[in-house]
């Protein structure tokens, strides 16, 4: 198997098929939601829909969520009088059914023991009548309200022509527990890295990433595509950000020129979750010493 | 006292290099008085991928005489008391004592990831897929403490733990001393292959923190 074979393998392991567990039961959790959401809001007709790494193309099995957007048009008060408003409400909505996580722009939500759905809903009111550019509530930074427009995201990213090393460098940064570094960060760096490259194999793409990474770490800046001059996405590229992108793209290197990609991205199948209970079984009765978790609490 | 990696600038290269061989995706970042290690720690069983969590680890200043503490950054681990995991994201490895026993020569770096961490992630990933603690788990607080002790000499009597107490802090410790778990017997009788293990191993300190925690004595 050649380089490039190989990492269209690892990429197919991480993409999940149209019938799999996971997808299905995201779909399912996006009609529950959906439905709790327009009983809630009975008086609105939100427009509601993917958005996220789904909507993109750039889905990874690593670390997959589901983005749901509802928005509401912008002459509709009765969500709310303002886009805080409607945040709220929203969460307030979900709390009917789920527990809640607030994120920046996003309400995470939860299942009982904090089990994680792996779903975002992300509240909004369209601009104007266009439904085009929509208003989100911020819950940090120093703007409360931010400007964008999620077609424009999806179309940057989607019609980038480098999904797939977008989706590798997402990878890479679930492997190197980089988690620091927001999912739309990394995308539009990488298509900012990569725009005169897009023809260029795969295993290039991704080693002159990281090279930009590790070398100018410093001078990296992004836009948002959806309203550059008005949403600055400065703090998504913070000093720790770039300090660690630059540290963990350097040491990335050194195990590709050392061990080959395969030190990088390991085996190319998906592990099923009875193997994965299998294998655990199997270290665990291996442990010199039995581990019994302890907290310090009630 | 002079940070670890202050005092001997030898023992962070071969940290640094140890890393790249046995943990290429965990990442070292040094200021001036503290280590932190960083990244994804990859959770296999040869060929099987089981999971990669995001942690950071903060090495003590006296490393690797103490543990580290190891917080999970991710978001991976729900914030609840039943997975183990403190609200600052730090992992509840074990009741302190049996973490120590659990790495009888020290808290290098990759014995520490090997035993109680990968113990601990081992079960805290069959528990998010649904299965219980795989060696089952400690009560919470005092509870869980004197689970340990019960399980280690069969008493969590505040005099037996002071006297084993007494006893980890001598050099050796002789048959017909009296067993700390209040048989009455003599060591050589009684716990003796128990006690005298953990000679070395376990700082009498843990056991006074204990006591107190236990008992709300303070040992004078």
């Amino acid at each position: 198997m050649n380089t490039d074979e190989y990492l269209r393998s690892i990429l197919n392991s991480q993409t999940f098929a149209d019938d799999a567990e996971e997808l299905k039961m995201l779909r399912s959790r996006r009609a529950e939601v959906e439905s709790l959401l327009r009983k809630h809001f009975e008086a609105s007709l939100p427009t509601i829909r993917y958005g996220g790494s789904h909507a993109k193309g750039t889905m990874i099995r690593d670390n997959y969520d589901l983005d749901i957007v509802c928005y509401f048009a912008n002459d509709d008060d009765s969500a709310g009088a303002n886009i805080e408003e409607i945040f709220n409400n929203t969460r307030t909505a979900l709390a009917k059914k789920y527990r809640i996580h607030d994120r920046t722009c996003a309400l995470r939500i939860l299942g009982d023991g904090a089990v994680d759905f792996h779903v975002d809903v992300v509240p909004g009111r369209f601009v104007d009548a266009t439904k085009g550019d929509a208003f989100l509530h911020q819950t940090s930074g120093s703007k409360t309200r931010l400007r964008t427009n999620l077609d424009t995201h999806i179309a940057h990213v989607r019609d980038s022509g480098v999904v797939d090393a977008i989706r590798l460098t997402k990878l890479w940064r679930e492997r190197n527990g980089l988690s620091v570094v927001r999912t739309f960060a990394l995308e539009l760096l990488v298509v900012e890295l990569l725009k005169r490259r897009r023809k260029s194999e795969l295993a290039d793409q991704v080693v002159h990433v990281l090279t930009e990474l590790r070398d100018r770490s410093g001078d990296l800046a992004i836009e948002d595509p959806a309203n550059p001059t008005g949403n600055s996405l400065s703090e998504l590229l913070n000093e720790t950000v770039r300090g660690r992108l630059a540290t963990a793209a350097r040491d990335t290197l050194a195990v590709i020129e050392r061990e080959g990609w395969e030190g990088v991205f390991g085996s190319t199948s998906a592990a099923s979750e009875a193997d994965k209970v299998a294998a655990i079984n199997r270290a665990v009765s291996r442990a010199a010493v039995p581990t019994r978790p302890w907290c310090d609490r009630r | 006292m002079v940070p670890w990696h202050v005092a001997d600038p030898t023992a962070l290269v071969a940290l640094g290099t140890s890393l790249a061989s046995s943990h290429p995706t965990l990442h070292l970042e040094v200021s001036d008085d503290a280590v932190c290690v960083w990244g994804g720690y990859r959770l296999h069983d040869g060929s099987v991928e089981i999971a990669v969590y995001d942690l950071e680890i903060d090495l003590p200043v006296d490393y690797p005489n103490s543990p580290p503490a190891v917080r999970e950054v991710g978001g991976r681990i729900p914030r609840v008391p039943d997975r183990h995991v403190n609200a600052d994201g730090t992992l509840c490895l074990g009741v302190p004592e049996s973490v120590w026993l659990a790495c009888p020569n020290g808290f290098q770096l990759d014995d520490f990831l090997s035993g109680p961490v990968r113990g601990f992630l081992l079960g805290d990933a069959l528990v998010a897929l649904g299965h219980p603690w795989p060696s089952g788990e400690y009560a919470h607080g005092s509870d869980g403490i004197c689970e340990f002790y019960v399980g280690l000499i069969g008493t969590c009597d505040p005099s037996a733990l002071r006297l084993l107490a007494v006893y980890l802090g001598k050099p050796w410790l002789k048959g017909h001393l009296r067993c700390p778990c209040g048989s009455g017997e003599p060591l050589r009788r009684c716990h003796l292959d128990t006690v005298r293990p953990l000679l070395g191993r376990l700082p009498p300190r843990l056991v006074q923190e204990s006591i107190k925690q236990l008992h709300g004595v303070q040992l004078s």
